[in-house]
């Protein structure tokens, strides 16, 4: 029963409690970097809403509930970060929605300039025309 | 022992309702954005996330399979998240697809809108050559229209320095006519229409010239023949020539004078040279008592020097008589017996 006396113990349970120690540091310093990532998100996405009035509401505001969710779940000291890769999606999303706005925005702006080059260039032939009828005219004279 | 199942079963009652069951359609809806964002073409321009796309889908069934409906929940937001993201890619693509398109277009739009211009300035600049050629000419064309019409002028007025009211009064009219149409016509600016018209007003008035000239000769050269015969007065009055003869008759008589034959005889001759010439013979009274017998002797002396006039050759076509003139002056005693040939061109 005594197989193990207390001299072989001691060291076996130092080795536990540096362990334990070493694990709880590294899940802190694990929770730190995800918050920071957090407050990163939340940069991003104010910089979003500030660019763009076309993202829609819902989805910033669901973007803002998400980061407020990772934020308390950090804190009630969940180690899921299922709620941290959601709002990180969510906001990777909203970045593609941006470009994409930026991209339709251009490409209106390229339709809209094509239009107004074919108008004069219909107006410059109208012109073109008349000048040389007139320019008929006269030589029959 | 039944108090204690009856606590554990409501405990447990309420701790699953406490799970919020996630709605079964919210997946269906998560697995249709996968599929559209699949069929969008997520395959080929974002295969890594459509792969993460699936692989939270599964792993969210897989919780929702072990009752963890929370952690299910969240997975299949990520998973929709990240199928609406492709789908935004996709869009985005389909837009820069569009930039690109339209650039070349813009390209090929300005190309031909650059063609167009430089074909309008050219046109415009060829335009405005031609107004300035036609302005000049215009120019030119009224200077020239100004030139005809004062050369127009001087001949008429060269034409009528030769009498041409008389000796050509026709053509003199039409010259006018032409010249004043020629003055309205350059006034309007029809400097074409007033230059062919003072060129007709020049040709006219140049006949009209021409035929004065050569009728004022012929009277001076009449005139002068006239002169050199005895006894006659000859004066040239608007294109005719007067010639008095006094003393042809002896008073109160219509026989012409033994005396006065040579004058009447030279008077015939230039009349035979001149076939041209035509005659109007008039008689002045007499100092008898009464007009009528006066009218009567002046007639008679009218018919005697037209017949003899006759009896030279000269055809009676080219006499005329006209009514005889009354003298009614108290003191005229020389105008008595005179005879007037009245000699015209013809």
């Amino acid at each position: 029963m005594n197989k193990f006396s207390r001299k072989d113990i001691t060291p076996v349970a130092i080795i536990f409690l540096l362990l334990f120690i070493g694990l709880s540091l590294k899940a802190k310093a694990d929770n730190k970097n995800i918050l920071s990532q957090i407050e990163r998100l939340e940069t991003k996405l104010a910089s979003i809403e500030n660019a763009s009035p076309d993202i829609p509401i819902e989805e910033l505001d669901k973007s803002k509930k998400w980061i407020e969710d990772a934020k308390n779940s950090m804190a009630e000291g969940s180690e899921e970060n299922t709620a941290f890769k959601k709002t990180n999606q969510q906001i990777e999303f909203l970045s593609t929605l941006l470009e994409e706005s930026r991209s339709k925005k251009k490409a209106d702006e390229l339709e809209q300039l094509i239009q107004k080059i074919r108008i004069q260039t219909e107006e410059i032939t109208d012109t073109n025309a008349k000048v040389i009828e007139e320019i008929e005219r006269l030589e029959q004279q | 022992m039944r108090i204690f199942f009856l606590s554990a079963f409501i405990a447990a009652v309420i701790a699953c309702a406490s799970r919020n069951l996630p709605p079964t359609g919210d997946f269906a809806i998560s697995y249709s954005l996968i599929e559209d964002a699949e069929m969008g073409g997520g395959e080929i321009y974002a295969p890594d996330l459509m792969q993460q796309a699936r692989s939270f889908y599964d792993q969210a069934e897989a919780e929702f399979a072990k009752a963890n409906y929370e952690e299910a929940e969240d997975l299949r937001q990520v998973s929709e998240t990240i199928a609406k993201t492709v789908i935004s890619i996709g869009r985005k693509k389909i837009y820069e697809d569009d930039i690109e398109r339209l650039r070349s277009e813009i390209n090929g739009a300005n190309s031909i809108k650059r063609k167009r211009e430089a074909e309008l300035r050219e046109n415009i600049s060829k335009l405005g050559q031609i107004k300035d050629r036609i302005a000049i000419s215009q120019e030119r064309m009224n200077s020239s229209a100004l030139k005809k019409i004062e050369e127009a002028a001087q001949k008429i007025k060269a034409a009528e320095a030769l009498s041409a009211e008389y000796f050509s009064p026709e053509l003199l009219s039409d010259a006018n006519k032409n010249y004043k149409a020629a003055e309205e016509y350059l006034n309007r600016g029809e400097n074409e229409k007033s230059i062919e018209l003072s060129q007709k007003s020049i040709s006219i008035a140049e006949r009209a010239l021409e035929e004065s000239k050569r009728k004022l000769e012929l009277t001076n050269e009449i005139q002068k023949r006239l002169s050199t015969i005895y006894g006659a007065r000859v004066e040239s009055i608007k294109g005719v020539i007067k010639v008095s003869f006094q003393g042809l008759f002896a008073p109160s008589s219509s026989n012409i004078l033994f005396d006065a034959y040579p004058s009447l005889d030279a008077f015939a001759g230039v009349l035979a040279k001149y076939p041209a010439l035509k005659t109007t013979i008039q008689a002045n009274s007499d100092d008898l008592e009464t007009q009528d017998k006066n009218i009567g002797l002046s007639v008679k002396r009218v018919e005697a020097v037209t017949a003899y006039l006759v009896s030279k050759g000269i055809p009676t076509e080219r006499l005329r008589t006209a009514s005889p003139r009354i003298d009614e002056s108290p003191t005229n005693t020389i105008g008595d017996r005179r005879i007037e040939f009245i000699v015209t061109l013809g």
